[in-house]
């Protein structure tokens, strides 16, 4: 096999035209699968609409890698009776490129529901995808946040409270090969130590003589009969090539992995009519605590996410994790204008950012828009607004455990901060309603859920679209359920234990 | 979306009544040099329309605040700083979410292009940067 290559598509166009598979997508399902299948001798080619960002590159400002790296602009939103945003890795390397790294695999709990209920079994043997999980966790190198190493001040406050309110939690686990706690996970690592599929297994697609394509948007997959022949799009990026359309040949399948909303819009203009198609769409809405420190907590050192408490996702379906929240977008989190703003400015780096992530029930719907692109409805129920207030009391109750002075509420229709554990109980009266609290989402599943059934599912137990031949999805919107859990390693997994069925 | 030169000239009024141009200068921060109206205005030519379109509307709502909040015959320069001031706090409290969510997206906005310099970052302590002497 000769070699492949990085090539940015607006600039010098496509290396090849036909390729045993094409990948849309190059983020954690499509980079899992690059590796895989590239690696069994096939010619790999993988699409991705975003810039192939290198170290050197890297911006500091939260303006500036969100203008670049995230989907449109880091601008998108989920609309209802709330407007919440969700954040999408637009780049190579996809979301693993813009995230803090964080490791879980698929719980037990989760998966024993996907057998029994969606009949995946088959598909996704739990053997087989323990056995992926701990190769990937071998290659990308997984390790704990290292208290005196990548841990932050915040992480320690926040396993300190876990302690005094007997919540279990631990540091977290990263993929992570060589972290100097810069806190920049979320800009895009600048040292390269972050592992996202742009540096390993894209890396690896490439060396096994894969080529992965920047700025090639994937607008339609043409199909010949019930099968799927091609994909076709235009460059998106900077360059000579810019606007120019393209299509690509796949002389075995298309794996489409380009996130929960564009894999079902790319489906849906593609002419695939399933009729659960773009819908059963999940979240983990989350929103940031802030406590203020009577000493500085300095939060922008360290691991971005260092400290995660998961003693309640059993039971009320959130987890806790420290967030170093941009300083930018803390400031303008704290309360006021003009000098009392000015004063709660110098109070900065006595912040601590604990996040609280739902497992929500909702389940919302997506579809392609003349007017925005991509169309996300979703509301909250009223059952995960109440989980969500009592993780929110939680976690203000933990800040004052570790010893704040002082926590700001966040939520419209309470008093802007608190000042003690005794005006904790005003948490309990705090509305449920979804426009009192600011929420964003981060992890997104469902839109092609998977499952035995053609009438309820988009996608066999194989990840293969049902109806339609050489045509699979390899992200979270096969998910069937919300996890509860950051779903990077189980995207992995299931697009590796897939890819592998086709290697 | 193109900014009018006026439009700029709002925002950064606007910006100066959020955070006065003093704000951390005990860190050695200088925020009076940064020139917000050009960067609100860069911001939206690189945006979506519909972001585009929530930052020029925000900065509308909060220009006629005096207009259709206080009932005065007034723009937002046409009214004293303490007014500017308690005009971003009501916005900012504001019962109706639109309006509460227009000013937090301009506030946002601001404190982005006034706090996401380098060498703002780097006085702040973030992100390990090294500080200027």
């Amino acid at each position: 096999m000769s070699a492949g290559a990085f090539v940015d598509g607006g600039k010098s166009g496509l290396p090849v035209e036909e390729a045993d598979f094409v990948i849309v997508g190059s983020g954690a399902g499509g980079g899992a699968a690059a590796r895989v299948l590239a690696a069994s001798g096939a010619r790999v080619v993988v699409l991705e609409e975003g810039p192939h960002m290198r170290a050197a590159e890297l911006g500091v400002s939260e303006a500036a890698s969100r203008n670049r790296l995230f989907r449109n602009q880091g601008k998108q939103a989920a609309f209802g009776r709330a407007t919440t945003p969700f954040l999408q890795g637009r780049c190579v390397g996809g979301t693993t490129f813009v995230n803090s790294a964080i490791v879980w695999r698929l719980p037990d709990k989760v998966l024993d529901r996907w057998h029994a209920e969606f009949g995946l079994a088959d598909g996704l043997p739990r053997a087989a995808l323990e056995r992926a999980a701990a190769r990937i966790e071998e290659e990308l190198s997984v390790r704990p946040v290292v208290e005196g190493e990548t841990a932050g001040t915040s992480d320690l406050l926040l396993r300190d409270a876990a302690k005094k309110v007997g919540i279990e939690g631990r540091f977290i686990h990263r993929y992570d090969k060589g972290c100097r706690g810069s806190g920049r996970c979320l800009h895009g690592c600048p040292h390269e130590a972050k592992q996202s599929t742009a540096v390993t297994s894209l890396r690896r697609a490439v060396a096994d003589g894969g080529f992965v394509v920047a700025g090639a948007r994937v607008e339609r997959l043409e199909r010949r009969g019930g099968r799927v022949t091609a994909v076709r799009g235009f460059f998106a990026g900077d360059g000579p090539e810019r606007g120019q359309r393209f299509r690509v040949a796949a002389r075995r399948a298309v794996i489409v992995a380009g996130g929960c909303v564009q894999s079902s819009n790319l489906l849906w203009r593609s002419g695939v009519r399933a009729p659960h198609l773009g819908r059963h769409f999940m979240a983990h809405p989350g929103t940031a605590i802030m406590g203020l420190y009577p000493d500085r907590v300095d939060a922008w050192t360290g691991a971005s996410q260092g400290y995660e408490v998961f003693g309640l996702r059993d039971t009320l379906g959130v987890k806790f994790e420290t967030i170093n929240v941009p300083p930018e977008v803390t400031a303008a989190r704290l309360p006021g204008a003009g000098a009392r703003f000015a004063k709660r400015l110098e109070e900065l780096p006595h912040v601590a950012n604990w996040a609280v992530a739902l497992k929500a029930d909702a389940e919302g719907r997506v579809r392609p828009s003349l007017l925005f692109g991509d169309y996300v409805r979703y509301d909250l129920t009223r059952g995960d607004l109440e989980r969500l207030r009592r993780g929110i009391r939680t976690v203000a109750e933990m800040h004052f455990a570790a010893g704040a002075r002082e926590v700001i509420t966040g939520v419209s229709g309470l008093p802007e901060t608190i000042r003690s554990p005794d005006e904790l109980p005003l948490f309990d009266n705090a509305p449920l309603d979804p426009r009192a609290y600011s929420l964003v989402m981060t992890h997104l599943f469902g839109g092609c859920r998977a499952g035995r059934d053609a009438s309820t599912s988009v996608v066999d137990p194989t990840l293969k679209v049902h109806g339609v031949d050489a045509l699979y999805v390899m992200d979270a919107s096969v998910f069937p359920t919300n996890t509860g859990v950051n779903p990077q390693h189980s995207i992995m997994s299931i697009a590796t234990v897939a890819a592998e069925r086709l290697a | 979306m193109t900014l009018a030169p006026f439009e700029r000239r709002w925002a950064a009024t606007i910006a100066r009544a959020l955070v006065p141009p003093g704000a951390l200068a005990g860190a050695g921060i200088d925020l009076g040099q940064i020139d917000v109206g050009a960067r609100y205005a860069e911001e939206c030519a690189v945006s979506p329309w519909y972001a585009a379109l929530a930052f020029r509307a925000s900065l509308w709502l909060t220009w006629l605040a005096p207009l259709w909040m206080l009932g005065r015959l007034r723009t937002f320069t046409g009214v004293d700083g303490e007014t500017r001031v308690v005009i971003l706090e009501r916005l900012l409290k504001h019962e109706r979410y639109v309006l509460r969510m227009a000013a937090l997206f301009l506030k946002l906005a601001i404190c982005g292009m006034l706090l996401g310099d380098l060498p703002t970052l780097a006085q702040l302590g973030a992100y390990r940067l090294r500080k200027s002497a």
